[in-house]
């Protein structure tokens, strides 16, 4: 057979033939797969800048959150089931029996079961084909359907798989290190107090409840929501101890802009500038201001708030109809606090020694069904001791894009780290409010058990890789995304999610949008084949001359067949290298453009500035790039081998006649 | 010998045939055996002298035929090709026999249809025969596998063709080393023998140049320098001077008489143009796919 090297002479002299043709092919080719590559390498970029930033800003751990399911069945019973119905109705019948004779116990003379709420009421929206006075459902306000959750709750939470341990378990066989447990704080229910003031007195209209549910709270300091979450977790936002001197509250780690929209004017701070590069001063101007501020939060109990409630109810009475002649002021009048977060005291108890018993009957026969626990009232302060970035939805363009990708995610809210929180003195802690907050008992919360639907578990993996090993093991059959809040229901114990950044956002991306890419892949690649394989049918179809007089000088058919597979693999090198050079042109082009903001947006996610990790788009080129590449030379290959074939079985005699 | 190009001086029995006045019954004769009593190529000459009176004849020259040794390097026998052309079987040859000493310069002529490329193929194991047999020095190459058939053109064969055929984009030195290529021969004794073969048909201030630099008789020069690079015992030309001028043409079948006295190549020409088949040492004249016999005006 032909030696390569004269291969490659022969091969040579048909690159130089149909120079026009070959230019054609080469540019409309390689720019089909130059824009391929291109995106590829950009995507590799990407996703090579996102694992830096989330090893830089979380300290090379990737965490998984896991919350823990409860069988639809379970946590919403159907309240128009008539078995359902059947029973609440015959607990509702007990349970009135049941307050009869403690209403005879306590002697209340006036109890009238008729006053007691109903277990079950007129469903107005309910099965059409029922007629309508037998269209019924649970009453979800009544004690007896309150008792029936409860009930069903506490047995499937002493059943549930999705204990922390179990997670823990499940965590730790696919090699994660450590585990964590945040805990939401959202029953603590704070109250914001402005420079530290409180006015009770003053009473919100309904225009203004109306305009405050339509804007929620302008952050999360005054809508107090609060997680508290290991150190470790949010090493990375607190700022040096030493600058803040001693704690004076409760640390909290609060968002950026919350920051500046509840103490930005006493800080004298500035709104969210737009440019980016403007952005990382205004923020580092934010840290360093806010930096060991306090402000005061105040918690009251149900119990208290009912008293704050009964008592602003008696002032306003009062100044209503002090002047009435003939009206009697109530026997027991309570006192709004005149401290801020201060209790609610009793004024004057003028009640005789009967009524007084009277009372305290009433308050056991109450008692005696539905436990109520003492007035509580807290002030809490509350110290800054870190800055963290807000969500991306204040942001727009490559920031919000950028941040997006590599954005924090610890929830919502500020946080508490609850390793500052312990060095603090127990009197400016609020004693153990933030670390044994109160159990709450409305239905919604109760019904995911003590463990939801706030509850989350934290694993940390060394590797990526045994992230997403964790992710796969505990994830649905066909789930596809693992980043974001994912609350997903098959029959696991968890579902399961990133949590701390969205670090596989870009394996997300990539999975998702795989079938998309592969379409536009084979779609490109297709093009691109038919282009080659019809300027090699054609250089084959032009060629069968030469080939016949080869075949006359002595060629063998194997040696026809070296030198034109060398050929297409040569055509197919010159367009895999154009389509290499203008992928990286493509690549380098977006770096040059974007890169520097890029990174401004990217550590404006993270929050963090001091560290080395930098954005880049331009990435080392991956497996898929080569595969590729590869794949140029393989159509190539595959493109001339036919009409190779059908030009080497026919008669040189022929084709050199056609002369 | 002379210098490539140029015309060789007439030889003596052409000479003597020229006629400077009318022929007389005796003069014809004398004319007929200055042609070895080729009738057609008489007339050709004739004609192409002076188309309608014969006047300023002037026959090209020939030079004296060789004896046949006897010494067959190639012996048909019976050969038959036949195609098919829309549902119709067409036989180019009809049964051809003959042979070819080793060394002899042979000319096929005839019409165009006749039948001559087809036998020159045949005999260069370009194409398989439909029935009867080629044997060249020794072996039915009727029999050979397409490998073997493929070494035996390239050792065996040389080939010119009418329109030259080179690589356009190969200088005239790689250009004549293709065979060589396909033979794997060593590169350096190939590129030492491609430079003296090119030297040898008078290119050799040439060798850099790329086929549309050089002219048709130097592109045929070099395609015949290709020919030989293998060294071939056979040389088979078809229609080597069918794209050049008579004077060029001239030049090339003194190029192919050289190299049959310098290397004892057998050249087989096929020619339409009869003043070049008269060089040749025997003249085969193929009618309807058979051989004429001699003597016998087709």
């Amino acid at each position: 057979m032909i030696g390569f090297r004269d291969s490659i002479t022969l091969a040579h002299t048909k690159i130089r033939s149909k120079r026009i043709r070959m230019l054609i092919t080469t540019i409309v080719s390689g720019l089909l797969f130059g824009i391929i590559g291109g995106g590829v390498l950009l995507f590799d970029g990407t996703s090579a800048s996102v694992d830096r930033f989330a090893d830089e800003n979380l300290g090379g751990r990737y965490l998984v959150q896991g919350t823990p399911t409860i069988p639809a069945d379970q946590a919403f019973p159907n309240p128009e089931d008539p078995a359902l119905l059947k029973t609440i109705t015959a607990e509702h019948a007990a349970y009135l029996e049941e307050r009869k004779a403690a209403a005879k116990k306590y002697d209340i003379d006036d109890y009238d079961p008729k006053d007691e709420v109903p277990a079950v009421v007129d469903n107005p929206y309910g099965d059409p084909s029922i007629p309508a006075g037998q269209r019924k459902m649970v009453n979800q306000e009544s004690v007896v359907w309150k008792r029936h959750l409860a009930e069903v709750y506490e047995k499937a939470s002493a059943n549930a798989k999705a204990t922390p341990e179990a997670f823990a378990t499940a965590a730790r066989a696919d090699g994660a290190t450590e585990t964590y447990q945040p805990k939401p704080l959202r029953s603590l229910a704070l109250t914001f107090l402005k420079d530290g003031r409180e006015d009770l007195t003053k009473v919100v209209t309904p225009e203004e409840q109306q305009a405050q549910m339509e804007n929620g709270p302008p952050s999360s300091i005054e809508s107090s929501e609060l997680t508290l979450l290991d150190d470790e977790l949010v090493s990375a936002f607190v700022t040096d101890p030493s600058t803040r001197g001693t704690p004076k509250g409760i640390p909290v780690l609060v968002p950026v802009d919350d920051v500046v929209a509840t103490l930005g004017a006493q800080l004298g701070l500035s709104k969210r500038p737009k440019d980016s590069a403007a952005q990382i001063d205004w923020f580092r101007e934010v840290k360093e201001k806010s930096n060991g501020v306090t402000f005061t939060e105040c918690y009251r109990n149900a119990a208290e708030n009912t008293r704050v409630e009964e008592a602003r109810q008696q002032a306003a009475e009062i100044a209503a109809n002090a002047k009435k002649p003939g009206w009697t002021k109530p026997s027991r009048i309570l006192a709004l606090p005149t401290t801020p977060c201060g209790e609610v005291t009793v004024a004057s108890d003028t009640r005789s020694a009967r009524e007084k018993k009277a009372d305290a009957n009433r308050e056991a026969f109450e008692a005696q069904f539905e436990p109520k626990e003492a007035p509580r009232a807290e002030l809490l302060t509350f110290q800054v001791v870190g800055v963290l970035p807000s969500d991306q939805s204040s942001m727009s363009g490559l920031e919000a894009v950028i941040g997006g990708i590599v954005g924090t995610r610890f929830g919502y809210g500020s946080i508490v780290p609850a390793g500052l929180l312990e060095a603090v003195p127990a009197a400016l802690r609020g004693g153990d409010l933030l670390t044994k907050p109160p159990v709450t008992t409305t239905p919604d919360q109760m019904m995911f058990g003590p463990y939801g639907p706030d509850a989350a578990f934290i694993a940390s993996f060394p590797t990526v890789e045994q992230a997403k090993t964790f992710l796969r093991s505990q994830a649905c059959p066909g789930m596809d995304s693992f980043a974001g809040d994912v609350y997903y229901e098959c029959g696991k114990a968890f579902s399961v999610g990133t949590y701390g950044s969205n670090y596989l956002v870009v394996d997300d991306i990539a999975r998702q949008g795989r079938p998309f890419l592969i379409g536009i892949l084979a779609v490109l690649f297709g093009i691109a084949t038919i282009i080659i394989w019809a300027m090699m049918g054609r250089v084959i179809a032009d060629s069968r001359r030469e080939t016949a007089v080869f075949r006359a000088i002595g060629a063998k058919r194997s040696d026809i067949i070296g030198v034109y597979l060398l050929y297409s693999l040569w055509v197919a090198l010159r367009i895999a290298l154009f389509a290499a050079l203008l992928a990286a042109a493509i690549a380098v082009a977006i770096e040059y453009l974007y890169a520097e903001r890029a990174t401004r947006a990217a550590q404006l996610a993270y929050g963090v500035f001091d560290g080395d990790a930098r954005f880049h788009f331009l990435g080392v080129p991956g497996p898929v790039f080569w595969a590729i590449l590869g794949g140029i030379m393989l159509m190539a290959l595959v493109a001339i081998t036919p009409p190779l074939l059908r030009n080497i079985r026919r008669n040189p005699i022929r084709d050199m006649r056609d002369e | 010998m002379p210098p490539p190009g140029t015309a060789p001086p007439p030889t003596q029995p052409y000479a003597a045939a020229s006629p400077t006045a009318q022929p007389s019954p005796n003069t014809v004769a004398d004319f007929l055996a200055a042609f070895g009593g080729d009738v057609e190529a008489a007339v050709a000459a004739l004609r192409a002298h002076h188309p309608t009176t014969g006047a300023g004849i002037s026959p090209i020259p020939s030079r004296p035929r060789r004896q046949r040794s006897g010494d067959h390097i190639i012996t048909v026998t019976d050969l038959q090709k036949t195609y098919r052309m829309a549902r119709q079987r067409v036989a180019a040859l009809g049964g051809v026999s003959l042979e070819i000493d080793r060394g002899e310069f042979v000319a096929l002529t005839g019409a165009s249809g006749s039948g001559k490329s087809t036998l020159l193929q045949l005999i260069g194991g370009l194409d398989k025969p439909s029935g009867g047999s080629v044997v060249v020095d020794g072996v039915n190459i009727g029999k050979l596998s397409d490998a073997k058939l493929s070494r035996f053109r390239n050792q065996t064969i040389g080939f010119v063709f009418q329109f030259f055929y080179l690589q356009p984009f190969l200088r005239l030195t790689t250009n004549t080393e293709v065979p060589g290529m396909f033979a794997r021969a060593p590169r350096k004794q190939r590129r030492a023998h491609a430079q003296a073969l090119i030297d040898e048909v008078g290119l050799g201030d040439r060798s850099r140049h790329l086929p549309r630099e050089m002219s048709g008789g130097q592109m045929q020069r070099a395609a015949i320098a290709r020919a030989l690079l293998n060294r071939p015992p056979i040389l088979l030309a078809d229609e080597p001077t069918g794209n050049l001028d008579s004077a060029t043409g001239a030049s090339i079948i003194e190029l192919f008489e050289r190299i049959r006295d310098e290397f004892g190549t057998t050249v087989v020409i096929v020619t339409h143009d009869d003043d070049l088949a008269r060089r040749a040492d025997r003249t085969i004249r193929l009618s309807d796919g058979r051989i004429v016999p001699q003597g016998v005006v087709a």
